[in-house]
Order: structure tokens, then sequence, then C-alpha cells
């Protein structure tokens, strides 16, 4: 690459140079893959300069750098790795420093003589017997884009007008790799993005169509009950007039009942948009759950009765332990109410308490309707909540166990389900004590 | 004679003691500092570095790589330095050479010596 000192040969070098900037400009603003253009990068400058053996390197981590695009080395080289601080690539990343060697192996002669016979030779990615090299480290903001290595096999090969010609190369790639790196992370970020967006738009779509399920079903279970108050009110006060107290005691038990729904139906709305804005507040008490299911089982007890189910609970164990007393009630009412729904005239209800170091165990069996693996799985996966009607055509919300796995869920708590459609379904809840 | 500077062959540096007695070595580099100096390389060197405390003129030969030709410089020692711009270049130079054997921690630089150049003269003009 020496150039004779004559004005032709001086402008005939300045005209490549400039030949070749342009060459680069065009193709760094071409819209095509990063490795495309320094593929035709090094391309032009074994074409036009004579730079036969080039290679781009990017760097990871500050630990090492990876061959990116790579020219006169055949198909080997892509991919391999130099770490930092070896070899002329590796010391030119760690410092951030062109570096220009010729007479590499004369070099390493000296050093190898100097050092000792000690001196154990490390692999060295590129040529093997390369005796000029110049590495001009790419950089912006101070920050290690790549590193833009060119061997020879002849003595001398680069002068210092090659170095400082590469140097100014390599700020234009250098500036162009970075743009690319930062739209393609931009692309990476417009994506998640993209993608977060589109499950929280899934999540809202989800959650509108239970909030238009559940005022539907609502409106439609309010209806009912208040119904039979304003009818139950106009017969009190028709007993009332007519002096006829013990009617008039008497409807007021209906009264009890009706408020008695409204209540429980108001209950679960409320749990459900506490499911839903995510305010639900964990106070942890001892409860006893004992009596926290007998509590239940009281409001199931006409339901029960009207149905013939029996129902066996006893207690076989201390039963306190340090939960939310809501969340209790909850995740207990739902299981409670769906295995009294799902029971078949004359069917039994089994609960059952075991105790060990870090759980209390409680289990729910019937032997109703039970259901198909894949409910239960969705059950529990909570993918869908669909309301299925009772055995006594009773209608459901279809809130009701996704509300009890959430609640379950934030007291730590975990339920299991097991049913078929032949057996019945056997549902566990197992509280941390 | 850049390229003769890049240690192809290695130069010989010769120095002189207060009384007379001449030394001479190998340098591993003898770099291009301007237009009116050079720095060379101070790795190896007990008997040279005492010669030079006691007299500072320095003759060094220079062989090109490509086609022998050689010239011989006469120079003046003017400062040790142990950083700079220079020295960083001398010793990436090395650190990169070392860092090619496992034990590249043994080869330092230890400082550069910056010399004026008084004279240059071609001791033969090569092929």
């Amino acid at each position: 690459m020496e150039t004779e000192d004559t004005n032709d040969s001086v402008v005939a070098s300045e005209k490549r140079k400039t030949e070749i900037i342009r060459l680069i400009s065009i193709e760094l603003n071409k819209p095509v893959a990063l490795k495309e253009k320094l593929n035709n990068i090094l391309h032009f400058l074994d074409t036009i300069f004579g730079l036969k053996h080039t290679m781009l390197l990017l760097p990871e981590d500050e630990k090492y750098l990876t061959v990116f695009a790579s020219r006169g080395y055949g198909d080997k080289g892509l991919g391999a790795r130099v770490n930092f601080g070896e070899g002329v690539i590796g010391v030119v990343a760690k410092r951030k420093k062109k570096l220009r060697l010729n007479n590499i192996s004369w070099q390493k002669e000296y050093v190898h003589a100097a050092i000792g016979p000690a001196a154990q030779a490390i692999e060295v990615v590129g040529l093997k017997n390369a005796e000029s090299q110049v590495a001009i480290p790419l950089l912006a903001d101070e920050k290690l884009i790549a590193v833009l290595s060119a061997e020879s096999e002849d003595l001398n090969f680069f002068c210092h007008e090659d170095e400082e010609f590469l140097m100014t190369l390599s700020q234009i790639i250098g500036l162009s790799i970075q743009n690319t790196q930062i739209i393609e992370g931009l692309e990476a970020t417009v994506k998640e993005r993209t993608y977060h967006l589109e499950m929280q738009k899934q999540k809202l779509q989800h959650a509108n169509s239970s909030k238009d399920r559940l005022f539907s079903i609502i409106s439609h279970d309010l209806r009912s009950p208040v119904a039979a108050l304003q009818s139950v009110s106009k017969l009190m006060h028709h007993y009332m007039n007519a002096g006829d107290m013990p009617s008039a005691i008497k409807t007021t038990e209906r009264v009890a009942k009706s408020t008695q729904s409204l209540n429980v139906m108001l209950d679960k709305l409320l749990t459900w948009s506490l499911t839903q804005t995510g305010d639900i507040k964990i106070e942890k008490v001892p409860v006893d759950l004992f009596a926290l299911i007998k509590e239940v089982l009281g409001v199931y007890e006409d339901a029960m009765f009207s149905k013939n189910i029996t129902c066996n609970f006893e207690q076989p164990c201390p039963c306190i332990v340090t939960t939310d007393t809501n969340a209790c009630f909850t995740i207990f009412h739902n299981i409670i109410s769906n295995a009294v729904k799902f029971s078949y005239n004359n069917g039994h209800i089994g609960i059952s308490m075991h105790r060990d170091d870090n759980y209390l165990n409680v289990t729910i069996v019937d032997n109703g309707t039970g259901m198909p693996e894949e409910k239960t799985i969705s059950i529990l996966t909570n993918s869908v909540n669909v309301s299925s009607k009772g055995t006594a055509n009773e209608k459901g919300t279809g809130i009701g166990l996704a509300a009890s796995l959430y609640m379950a869920k934030c007291i730590n708590a975990v339920i299991d389900i097991n049913s078929s459609p032949s057996s019945g379904t056997r549902v566990s809840v197992s509280l941390p004590v | 004679m850049i390229p003769a500077m890049q240690s192809v062959i290695p130069s010989t540096m010769a120095t002189v003691s207060a009384d007379g007695m001449p030394n001479v070595t190998y340098v591993s580099q003898v770099y291009y500092v301007d237009d009116s100096h050079v720095a060379i390389s101070f790795q190896y060197m007990n008997k040279s570095w005492k010669n030079l405390s006691e007299n500072p003129n320095i003759t060094i030969i220079l062989t090109h790589p490509a086609t022998i030709k050689m010239w011989k410089m006469d120079l003046v020692f003017k400062e040790i330095r142990y950083d700079g711009p220079v020295f960083d270049n001398m010793d990436m130079q090395l650190t990169a050479i070392a860092s090619m054997y496992k034990v590249s921690e043994h080869f330092l630089l230890k400082a550069i010596l910056i010399c004026e150049v008084l004279d240059i003269k071609v001791l033969f003009n090569g092929n």
C-alpha cells in the first residue's frame, strides 16, 4: 500500500478514497439488513482499496467479540470469538484505540525470545501468517460499537495514511451500525409494547364481557327477590289492614328469605368487583374454620332441606388458622353453594378436615352431577367462567369459583378439584396454618 | 523511512559511558514522534540506561524491511516518559503481540525514551 511520492499517485489515491467513501455512504443508506451492508462495504474495501482480508466484529458484554461480517477468510471465521485483551483485535477492543502492526512474525519472535521458552502461543482469529494488521475501534459516544480489522501476509502492508483513511471510514460505519442497532432496538420495543397492549386489550375485553354477562344475570336474578319483596309487602299491608296478625308474621319469614338471597347476590357482586380492581385487602386474624363453615352451611340449610340433601361435618382436629375471614367466606360459600346446587335430590355432602404441620386441609365431597375433566381444567386455569344451571334449575353467575380461586391466591391457599360426571365432585382447600 | 521504524529488523542502539566504553543492544521499537523526535522502547536496558545517565548521545541503525536500505541516526536523549499518547501506542503494540502468548502480563513496556534527532545518514541504499 505504499504509494510513490508523486503527485499523480497521490491524486489517484485520493480519488480511490473519495470513491470508496461515496460508495460506502450509498451502501449505508440502503434500506437493507445490516449484515448485507457490511458485507458490501468489505467488498468495496477489497476491490477498490485492495484490502483482501477484512472483518467486522461486534462486542458482547465487554468480554468478547464475535465476527459479524468477514471477507477473504472463506466460510471460516464467521461467528468466531475473540476475547477482550487478546491479540490485536482484543487489545483494540479493550483499550478502544486504533492499532497498526507491521512485521508481526518478527515482533512475535522478539517477544517470544524475551518471555522465554515458557511462552505458549494462543489461537488468534484471522490469518495464520499475518504480517501486517490494522484494527480500528468503531466508537459512538465513547461506547465500542464494533472493531474493523484488516490483515495482510505482506510485511508493512499498511501505512500511516491507510490507517487514517480506515479511521475515517470507521466513523461512518460505526454511526451506521449504531443507528441500525437503535432502530432494531426500537422495533423490538414497539413489538413488545404492541404485544403488551394486545394482552391488555384481551384482558379488558374479557373483563368487559364478564361484566356484561354478570349484569344481565344479576339484573335477572335481582328482579325475582325484589318482585317477591314487593308482593310480600303488599300482602303484609293487606294482612295488617285485615287485622290478621298470624298471617302478617308468617309473611315476614318470606321477607327475610328474599332479603337473604338479595344479600348473597350483592356479596357476590361486591367480591367480583374487588377481584377485578385488585383492591382486596387481606387482614390475617385467627379464624375458627369449623365455626365459619358451620355458618356458611346455615345459609344453605333451606336449599339442602328442599332437595333432601344430607350433610356430614364433624370437627376432628383443631381448626384455628391465621387467615382472612372474608376470603374464607367467599371460598367456602362458593364451594358449598356449588355442592348444593349440583347435588341431586336425596344427595349427600361430606365435609372433612385434616391438619398437618403446615396446612389445614378441608375437603368437600358431593355425589352430584360432577363435571368433565376439560371443564375442571378450564375452571382451575380461570380460562372461561361459564355458569351452569343446577339440578333444580338454580341459576349461577359463573363468577363464584373464579372469585374463590382469586381469593385463595390472595391468602396463599390452594384449591384442587377432582370431578367426574359419574362420581360427583371433590374439592379440597389447603390453607396455610 | 517510517516503515523502517516499525521494527522489521531489530534496530541496533549504541551508547557510550562517561569513560568512553561503548555498549550495543537491540531495541524492539523505534517510534516516529514528529519530524525531529523519535521514541525508543525501554524494556531490557541496564548498561544503556547507565550510559545515558552519563552521556545522552545515542546512535541507532535502522534497516528497511523490504529494501534492506540502512540509515544511521544520531540522537540525543531528552526525557524518559512513563505515560502519554506515545507511550500508550507503543505499549499497545507490545501488549497486542504479547497477548498472543499466555503470559502477557510479564511483558510490559517500562518506559519510553524521547530523543531528538540530530542527524540521519544513509549507510546502504538497499535493493
